[in-house]
């Protein structure tokens, strides 16, 4: 009984580490897989951020809340970010294509959620909302790369 | 009007005590992805809780001792020890997810990173655990958790689309775009949150820890029967406000400040504050549960004295345990492991170890031995033995699901 509870523990541990890994891209279809999962997750940051910023505008959120919710807002999108640039791409025209565009969304997104961050903690209304606006083309750039490479 | 005042303050304590750092997360990352479709596992999961929470209680109250006590009696020492090491892992992963929690929840209040207030809630939980009385602690945080009543007043001040709403709960289906194993992935995600075993052994423990006698019985039925499902709304009411809020803007609730953020919308800093004050105590009122669970199961069965009804240096193993428990959850949670993916595996590793735990309360309750004529009527069999199927089901299908989905990915 002891020994079969034992194997049980070790095969859910195994599970939850295989759970959490990031397997590498081998072939085209697998990497636009990955971008789309990567745009989508990145996406749901952008998002998080504009909700908090929109709320906090309308003096509905704490300066403290809305300064947590931005920082794990950009720590998410920098994880996302870093997991995907750790994806080897296949030695595909077509790979590169999507990677140098999803790349670019990506770095105007850490950009502007940073400068969103810095201005909430500074308490610079103008520069909030300034920030916001350059993370609408991001945001708009990254629903169409999802929806585009959604297999 | 004293006894009808303690069956209020028990169904109060049990819908604000019903919520923790599962419920929560999982049922705004749930709410957020699928909307209410997947409210049946969250109505199913109150069900099977209500019936074993009963059936423990009740165990508990006729017999006058914990649950694994009876456990290791009944079902001999070499099943008891594999009920307990399940159960004790479970309970103090639950218990390192709580004290993420709490943290998470401080942090949101302060914007001081969390992790410098793990060890500050480590000590307060080891000192309420140490100092304060079982009533005032169950007592307290229950109520203080009924806080999260705001997320009710957010959803109905977002005006919803009521009839929609209702058709996704009675009619549920899994959304375009979402696989079906991770659709059933996080059925059981909602099941496990609902039925986290440490709820039974709190329960039950405090039964005894409270002297319950069958006297008891009709009260401890109207606490559960009637708080637990309370207490599951409110599960639903958080779903529904991610629903709501969170789903169209395409959000995927990965921190406790998302959780939050559709109360804020609807309702304002008020309501956001009440959203902190319900966090703090529901996860920190979870806490003091599993900690105290962990510290009953080992002591239990080992035969050693436990509880809080005596004082400490009367119950020094059961303390020892406690305390020994608590230092690993905050070392857990200390190596920067994120609260909320900890909380996600404790939920998942809760509905694997459930048989465990459900089971042997199954077959005490039906012991004549133990319980005289109090043994489980026909019907409870009927229903308990239909629900054990759910959870075993349950039980073998998360790790492949966990595999296949890459945890819900």
């Amino acid at each position: 009984m002891i020994r079969r509870l034992a194997a049980a523990v070790a095969v859910a541990g195994a599970a939850a580490a295989l759970g959490g890994c990031v397997a590498p891209a081998p072939t085209l279809s697998a990497y636009e897989s990955k971008a789309a999962r990567t745009a989508h997750d990145a996406l749901s940051a952008v998002e998080t951020a504009q909700l908090a910023f929109t709320a906090s505008q309308q003096g509905r959120l704490t300066r403290q809340y809305l300064g947590v919710v931005l920082s794990e807002s950009e720590d998410a999108f920098g994880s996302v970010q870093q997991t995907f640039d750790s994806v080897q791409p296949p030695d595909a025209g077509a790979a590169d294509t999507m990677r140098d565009d999803l790349d670019k969304l990506l770095s105007d997104g850490s950009d502007a959620l940073s400068q969103l961050r810095i201005a909430a903690r500074r308490q610079r209304t103008a520069d909030m909302a300034e920030a916001s606006r350059a993370l609408r083309p991001v945001a708009t750039g990254l629903e169409r790369f999802a929806r585009e490479h959604a297999q | 009007m004293k006894r009808l005042l303690a069956v209020a303050l028990g169904i109060l304590t049990a819908i604000g005590g019903f919520v923790d750092i599962g419920d929560l997360v999982t049922n705004a990352l749930v709410g957020a992805r699928f909307g209410l479709s997947l409210a049946w596992a969250t109505l199913v999961g109150v069900v099977g809780i209500c019936l074993y929470a009963e059936m423990s209680g009740r165990v508990a109250a006729v017999t006058g001792r914990g649950t694994f006590d009876l456990v290791r009696e009944r079902l001999g020492p070499r099943a008891g020890l594999a009920n307990l090491v399940a159960s004790f892992l479970v309970t103090a992963l639950t218990f390192g997810a709580e004290i993420g929690g709490v943290a998470l929840a401080l942090q949101l209040a302060s914007d001081v990173n969390y992790l410098l207030w793990v060890p500050m809630v480590g000590l307060a939980l080891w000192l309420v655990l140490w100092r304060v009385k079982f009533s005032v602690l169950e007592n307290v945080f229950g109520l203080l958790g009924l806080a999260l009543v705001v997320f009710g007043v957010a959803v109905w001040m977002l005006h919803p689309p009521w009839g929609d709403l209702a058709h996704q709960v009675v009619a549920p289906h899994k959304p375009a775009g979402e696989g079906l194993p991770t659709y059933f992935y996080y059925a059981i995600a909602l099941f496990g949150a609902a039925m986290t075993p440490y709820e039974v052994f709190f329960f039950s423990s405090g039964a005894v820890e409270e002297h319950w006698s069958a006297k008891d019985i009709p009260i401890a039925r109207v606490n559960v029967l009637l708080g637990f499902p309370l207490g599951g709304l409110l599960s639903l009411s958080i779903a529904a406000s991610a629903a709501l809020v969170l789903l169209p803007a395409n959000v995927t609730v990965d921190s406790l400040g998302q959780v939050g953020l559709p109360v804020a919308i609807a309702a304002g800093k008020l309501a956001l504050a009440a959203t902190i004050l319900g966090f703090v105590a529901a996860t920190f009122g979870a806490a003091l549960e599993t900690g105290l669970s962990a510290g009953y199961t080992v002591a239990q069965y080992f035969g050693w004295q436990w509880g809080k009804y005596v004082r400490p240096r009367q119950a020094a193993r059961f303390h020892l345990v406690l305390l020994l428990t608590l230092i690993a959850a905050v070392a857990v949670v200390l190596t920067t492991i994120n609260p909320v993916t900890l909380t996600e595996y404790s939920v998942v590793f809760s509905a694997i170890a459930l048989p465990l735990t459900y089971l042997p309360i199954l077959v005490v309750a039906n012991d004549p031995d133990y319980m005289g004529d109090r043994v489980n009527s026909r019907w409870v069999n009927a229903l308990a033995s239909v629900f054990l199927v759910v959870i075993v089901v349950a039980s073998v299908a998360a790790i492949p699901l966990m595999i296949a989905t890459k945890a819900g990915q």
